[in-house]
């Protein structure tokens, strides 16, 4: 299958024209090991973070993320005047002294900023502040700093870099130190100018040396079977000087490497959510028929998603070393595949097409959303922090509470299709009830995943942080969800919520599921906050939209069924609520 | 259930309604008892810890429990029973004479073991007297009065469904207010205010009340409410477990420098005032005599920085009044400004005003790194130069050398003789930030015999800490030098020549063999000020003056007056308010922050010869003088014994491969305790506390500047216990109501028509609790071998696995078993 994808890959994803016109064959130099991080990764990796780190886009105008790189190290000027490193937004970027023309003219080039006087004072003073005490504009302009000091390291530009050779020249940690990882030393790679400092021997530095200058003027003559021998040759000298074998921080292997490369150019997690976005329209097409084929197509169609998605998740755990609790990125991808997995297990039992409706529109949702913001998840492959990796709990705790999402979160799709048909179908509709007891079957699954999840977390932080419940703003929101949701489902025994209500329900139990995973992070801190998150953070347009979606059809549905309620008023006097009861009763 | 009187049998099998009214005075009896009970364990700790030290000690509460727990157990028997026997519910009540009796109890002298087994007997004994005098069935109906009618009806509606859906909405509603109030006022503000408030207590408590009442609603149980029943008693659990959580935890954290040993710690929760007295001298061992001293309760809600609390301090020596008027649960020092520094310190207080923009103020004081420029977003800058010499006012204000780079001047020490003077001509030439420029200068000193070699030109000099010159600003002449070498028959001598401090070109370290010779950068340039900028100086001995370039590119300048904007010939204002010459800060503090940091009060003390005002931090304290005697306020956090002695022998850390992130710290600490005896070793590290006579200690963090000092997080929560089964068994009951009620309710159907006892479905109940329960053993047996390693994850995923495999058997065979056994089908729906 590996095969096949590449191919089917190789096919698409032709180098596409861009700020660079070279027409170099990759494929080899992408595995040149690194260590960056903490973790050992191909260049294709490096390049992707470092273009992304700089520019804000892994494809700046469709360049190959490692040509863009390759580029920047052997070709200075480029660097040094191409318009690269981007700015934030334009209030901020003029604050900086930068001539902002639009909200469009987002990046500057190397050159501009080192002759701002008042970015470097800005930043100067900045960098003398207690890191606590930033806000986000100040943040935002050191980033810039950042961006600019890693192209710098990359190009080789500014002082530090002098009177090295070009293309030697440049922050490149491909080379291991000639020492062996020691405990209780910093063990960093160096890069190739640097081998005599870790303490190579002239001629082990001149072979690697040798390399480069092949690579560089392979690149600058546009020559891509000797730019191919050229990577070969510097992979081959790299590994000519022995990498660490044992311990911690033994070389991951080239297989590895590779491994890592056919990832990130297979996107599996990018193709799933186009592969659940195909099944949508097919289970809707679905829909009005009885036909087998018609329902199995899609179901079919949502389980091959979620196959290449497995597979990401997967690959994605043998190249992180680790299981996928670690990030928010990777808990959205979790959702979503808990969300297929659900939508074809509940599929598969009912029978309706409701669920593979809703299960590949929430894995569509979930896994584009992921792959969407990398500003507010980053995607990157990172090492776990040491207080979520002491303890196995976690590898538990989170599945257990994502898959509750997942559960909740189809309730929550279930109500939306159930409010949209609403209006055309009121709440009489027999597949309406259908819809309504679908969501019963999925929220109590929900809840009792989310219960033993919490609990799990009690477990969990009381060994880790001494306490079994703390108030955490997570910890309070996921009460309240559970809470939410305990009233949805009591309000139906006590028969209080009927088919519309419970669909209202679901949708409130939703948001408060939404604010339980990304407002109490986003917007509040606290113990779980996963990404970097600003208090003061501005809200993305998005947000507003989806908010004011969402209220929207809630007023839309409840002023249309008040109506409804007005005009069989005498005829029927219950309709989401009951009337009070007199007389106790044992209840059933 | 069948019942023995075929009247109630009648009456409860088939109008559900008048069977519950028949059950009202059952229902009256035992909710009351119940209710009152559970009440009483609740607020016992808190009538007997409120305000005070000790109070009711942990085995004083245990053995209330014990008669509780006992009493409610066995009269919970003897109500069904009596019930049965068409006997009043109220029979129950002398099964809850070991309750009663246990404040008594506890009083006598004995062995806990004793104590505790006297009050389990009184019960036993009180329910077994019950028992006897309702052995005979009467068949007449349980007799009630008005007062049993209305309690039941009472708690009746104390059951209803809608009271309950209306708590957890509250709840839920008061727990978003309570998320937002912490990230405005820092989770300490948040519970005092929300989460652990007497209002949310009081909701809690009526919860419970509501939980109780609406289980008993549920009397006669049938089999199919066996997971409903277990959910709202574990939430019963649950919600007593909190409240023994509440007045029962105390943390806190234990410091230990190597060597040292202690059994005290200071908790993080209480802290205490208390006035000292001097007995003796200050100076000579001062020793402090307690003499008042209570609970600090300003500190409960750092939401509330003012909270004004008044202490009358009465003792034998004097009396006085305390006032705490601030608290800051995290204080930063503020400034309280006033013109009587005894040295020269200019500082200005100002505003700038942009076109047709609202006044923007600003503060700048001289000495002060982070206040020496202002930048109003790009516009405008306003920088304080600072205190300097003529020389360099001189080039501020114009300059005069505005070609070349000065003279570079060498005189005689003796008399001051000019022996040469050479225009500097440093090369013109393009350079890196850092780098000096070239200086192209070889001559011969008339005269001396010696020869001076330019080595380097800095138009900004700075050393860095590792001692070599930079040029930090190449082409902004700030700080003008130059480098030169004197070689001649001693060797060879560096010297840096700086225009604008004479003196410190003079300066005798530099001068090494030949001393005598003098080299000096005669050069006034004129100080470059970018557009935009305007420059504060502050000249030794003369007035403030601001200095800028108009928009015609002339230099401006003027005197800084308070009051007087300056005349920048641009569209901006800049208007001085406050000009100082002898600035000066006054201690005091401001709040920084609601999360607990730098705790700090102010205290005023009032006696009846005058007031004065402190500041105290926390764990610190204020000495002042009053009626002669000298006393000191002390704010200070509660220390609580742990009852055992721990020593620390050494402190270790381990680093990560490829960090300087350590991966582990330890304290390996000897202890020493009255059973276990009185040099143990132990260890604790990250993931391994302590666990002994109830207490944890966590290795929290560390401190290695000077003495390796290790802190350890101390706790200890009576609810733990209670609260992991009742989350336990909420679970598995959780399961069993949502995913085999439909199972349940088919064999409930089958029992009755097999005219099972009521035994037998009553242990039918508890075996599908069982069933659930089983499925999770293999997890909870492997949890018990390895409680916190790395096996504990794989526990719990074993239990995850075991329900879903557990209900899946029960959905799947089990029940279709039944419905092949018995012919009956599932009934459809909830």
């Amino acid at each position: 299958m590996r095969a096949l994808l590449l191919t089917l890959l190789i096919a698409t994803t032709v180098c596409p024209q861009g700020a660079v016109q070279k027409s170099l064959d990759l494929d080899e130099i992408r595995r040149l090991p690194i260590l960056h991080r903490d973790r050992y990764k191909p260049l294709d990796t490096f390049a992707r973070e470092i273009v992304r780190e700089v520019t804000g886009k892994v494809k700046l105008d469709g360049t190959d993320p490692v040509l863009l790189f390759l580029a920047w190290r052997f070709d200075p000027e480029l660097a040094r005047t191409g318009r690269f490193i981007r700015l934030p937004e334009v209030r901020v970027a003029k604050q900086l002294g930068f001539d902002i023309a639009s909200s469009e003219d987002v990046r500057v080039a190397w050159d501009v900023v080192r002759a701002s006087e008042t970015f470097h004072a800005r930043v100067g003073a900045l960098r003398s502040k207690d890191p606590e005490t930033l806000t986000s504009d100040e943040t935002e302009i050191l980033r810039v700093d950042n961006r600019w000091q890693a192209l710098g390291a990359i190009a080789g530009l500014g002082s530090s870099w002098q009177g090295a050779e070009p293309g030697i020249r440049g922050w490149l940690p491909a080379v291991p130190p000639a020492q062996a990882p020691e405990p209780g030393v910093r063990y960093q790679w160096v890069s190739p100018q640097e081998m005599i400092h870790a303490g190579w021997s002239a001629a082990r530095a001149e072979s690697v040396a040798d390399a480069l200058r092949a690579l560089r003027t392979a690149y600058l003559a546009d020559d891509s079977s000797a730019f191919d021998a050229a990577a070969s040759e510097l992979i081959s000298s790299v590994q000519a000087l022995g990498l660490p074998t044992e311990g911690k921080l033994a070389f991951t292997g080239m297989d590895m490497m590779d491994r890592e490369v056919l990832h990130n150019r297979a996107r599996p997690f990018m193709f799933s959510w186009v592969i659940y976005l195909l099944a949508v329209p097919l289970a809707l097409l679905a829909m009005p028929f009885r036909s087998r084929t018609l329902w199995i197509l899609p179901l079919v169609v949502l389980g091959c998603g979620l196959t290449l998605h497995t597979w990401g998740m997967i690959e994605r755990t043998a190249i992180s070393g680790r299981a996928l609790v670690g990030t928010f990125y990777e808990s959205m991808v979790y959702v979503a595949a808990a969300a297929a997995l659900l939508g074809i297990v509940f599929e598969l039992v009912f029978r309706r097409k409701w669920f593979v409706l809703s299960g590949s529109l929430l894995a569509f949702v979930g896994l584009y959303v992921a792959e969407s913001f990398p500003d507010f998840m980053a995607p990157e492959i990172s090492k776990l922090r040491p207080v979520l990796n002491n303890n196995s709990l976690i590898h538990v705790h989170v599945p257990a509470i994502m898959t509750a999402y997942a559960a909740l979160f189809l309730a929550f799709v279930l109500a939306h299709v159930y409010l949209v048909r609403f209006f055309w179908r009121g709440d009489r509709d027999p597949q309406q009830t259908e819809l309504v007891r679908f969501m019963y079957w999925v929220i109590p699954v929900g809840e009792v995943l989310l219960f033993a999840g919490i609990i799990l977390g009690g477990v969990w932080a009381d060994a880790s942080w001494g306490r079994f419940w703390g108030w955490d703003p997570k910890e309070t929101a996921s009460a309240i969800t559970f809470l939410v949701y305990m009233v949805v489902i009591h309000g139906r025994w006590a028969g209080w919520l009927r088919s519309f209500g419970s669909a209202i329900g679901s949708l409130i139990g939703g948001w408060s599921l939404l604010w339980t995973y990304y407002g109490a992070n986003f917007f509040q801190t606290g113990l779980h906050s996963y990404a970097a998150a600003d208090a003061d953070r501005s809200i993305p347009t998005w947000l507003w939209i989806f908010t004011g979606v969402e209220l929207a059809l809630f007023t839309a549905a409840l002023l249309v069924h008040a109506r409804n309620r007005r005009r069989t008023v005498g005829a029927n006097t219950r309709g989401m609520g009951t009337t009070p009861r007199l007389t106790p009763s044992s209840g059933a | 259930m069948s019942h023995a009187n075929p009247a109630l049998a009648a009456a409860t099998t088939g109008l559900r309604t008048s069977g519950a009214r028949r059950l009202l005075p059952f229902f009256s009896a035992l909710m009351t008892v119940l209710f009152t009970e559970v009440l009483a364990l609740l607020i016992i700790p808190f009538l007997a810890t409120k305000g005070a030290d000790g109070g009711v000690s942990g085995a004083q509460l245990a053995l209330s429990g014990i008669g509780i727990v006992s009493g409610l157990t066995l009269g919970a028997v003897v109500a069904i029973v009596a019930d049965r026997r068409g006997r009043s519910a109220w029979w129950m009540l002398p099964a809850q004479i070991g309750a009663v009796a246990s404040p008594l109890i506890a009083v006598a002298d004995a062995s806990p073991l004793a104590m505790r087994l006297s009050v389990f007997g009184l019960s036993l004994l009180g329910a077994a007297t019950a028992m006897y005098f309702v052995r005979a069935t009467v068949t007449e109906p349980a007799p009630h009065t008005r007062l049993t009618r209305a309690l039941g009806r009472f708690w009746w509606s104390v059951g209803d469904i809608r009271l309950g859906i209306g708590i957890m909405l509250v709840m839920a509603v008061a727990l978003f207010a309570g998320t937002w109030w912490e990230s405005a006022y820092g989770s300490r503000s948040a519970k005092y205010v929300f989460y652990t408030s007497s209002w949310f207590g009081g909701l809690f408590l009526l919860f419970a009340a509501s939980l109780i009442a609406a289980t008993v609603r549920k009397y006669p149980f049938r089999l199919d409410q066996t997971g409903w029943l277990a959910t709202h008693a574990a939430l019963v659990g649950l919600i007593i477990a909190s409240f023994m959580t509440f007045w029962g935890k105390e943390e806190g954290e234990l410091a230990l420098a190597e060597g040292q040993t202690a059994s005290v710690f200071a908790l993080d929760t209480e802290t205490r005032l208390a006035v000292d007295v001097l007995e003796g001298s200050e100076e000579a061992k001062p020793r402090w005599t307690p003499v008042w001293e209570t609970i600090a309760d300003f500190d409960l809600d750092p939401s509330v920085v003012e909270p004004d609390r008044r202490y009358p301090v009465d003792t034998t020596i004097g009396s006085m009044d305390l006032l705490v008027d601030r608290y800051f649960a995290n204080a930063r020092p503020s400034a309280v400004t006033s013109n009587d520094y005894p040295h020269p310190r200019f500082a200005l207080e100002g505003e700038v005003v942009p076109p047709g923009g609202t006044p923007v103020p600003f503060t700048l004081a001289e000495g002060d790194p982070e206040r020496t420029r202002f930048d109003l977003g790009g516009l405008l800058k306003v920088v304080l130069s600072g205190r300097h010499d003529e020389l360099f006012i001189q080039s501020l204000r114009g300059g005069r050398d505005r070609t070349g780079h000065g003279h570079l001047v060498v005189r005689s020490e003796e008399g001051g003789v000019e022996l040469l003077r050479v225009p500097l001509e440093p090369a013109n030439e393009k350079r890196e930030r850092g780098t000096p420029a070239t200086l192209p200068l070889d001559m011969k000193i008339p005269g001396t015999g010696l020869s001076i070699v330019g080595i380097g030109w800095y138009d900004c000099l700075r050393f860095s800490h590792a001692g070599s010159a930079m040029d930090v600003a190449p082409s902004l002449p700030a700080f003008p030098a130059a480098h030169v070498a004197l070689v001649g028959p001693k060797g060879r001598e560096e010297r840096y020549a700086a225009a604008f401090e004479p003196a410190w070109s003079r300066d005798a370290n530099q001068r090494k063999q030949y001393a005598d010779l003098i080299v000096e950068l005669d050069y006034i340039p004129e100080f470059p000020i970018a557009e935009g900028s305007v420059y504060l100086a502050a000249p030794t001995g003369g007035e403030p003056f601001w200095v800028s370039n108009g928009a015609d590119g002339r230099r401006r300048s003027g005197r800084i007056v308070a009051g007087e904007a300056f005349d920048l010939g641009v569209p901006i204002t800049i208007r001085p308010r406050r000009v100082f010459d002898h600035y000066r800060i006054n201690e005091g503090y401001e709040l920084a922050g609601y999360r607990p940091g730098n705790q700090m009060i102010r205290v005023r003390v009032a006696g009846a010869e005058g007031a004065s005002t402190h500041w105290v931090r926390l764990d610190g304290e204020a000495a002042f003088g009053l009626a002669g005697q000298r006393f000191r306020v002390r704010w200070s956090r509660t220390r609580r014994d742990l009852g055992f002695a721990l020593r620390l022998d050494d402190f270790r850390r381990e680093f990560h491969p490829g960090s300087e992130e350590p991966s582990a710290f330890e304290s390996h600490l000897t202890l020493d305790h009255a059973r276990l005896g009185q040099a143990v070793p132990v260890k604790i590290d990250m993931n391994h506390p302590l666990r002994l006579d109830g207490w944890r200690l966590y290795q929290a963090r560390y401190d290695i500047r000077g003495t390796e000092m290790s802190f350890l997080q101390v706790n200890r929560d009576p609810g733990l216990p209670l609260m992991f089964l009742s989350c336990a068994l909420l679970t598995l009951a959780m399961v069993v109501v949502f995913f085999q009620k439909p199972y349940l309710r088919l064999l409930e159907r089958h029992l009755e028509q097999s005219g099972a006892s009521a035994a037998r479905r009553c242990a039918a109940g508890f075996a599908t609790l069982g069933g659930a329960f089983a499925a999770t053993v293999p997890a909870v047996v492997l949890y018990a071998v390895s409680p916190e390693g790395p096996l504990v994850g794989l526990a719990a995923l074993l239990a995850i696995v075991g329900l879903i495999v557990e209900t899946l058997i029960v959905n799947l065979w089990l029940k279709r078993r039944l419905t092949r056994s018995t012919g009956l089908l599932p009934s459809t729906g909830a």
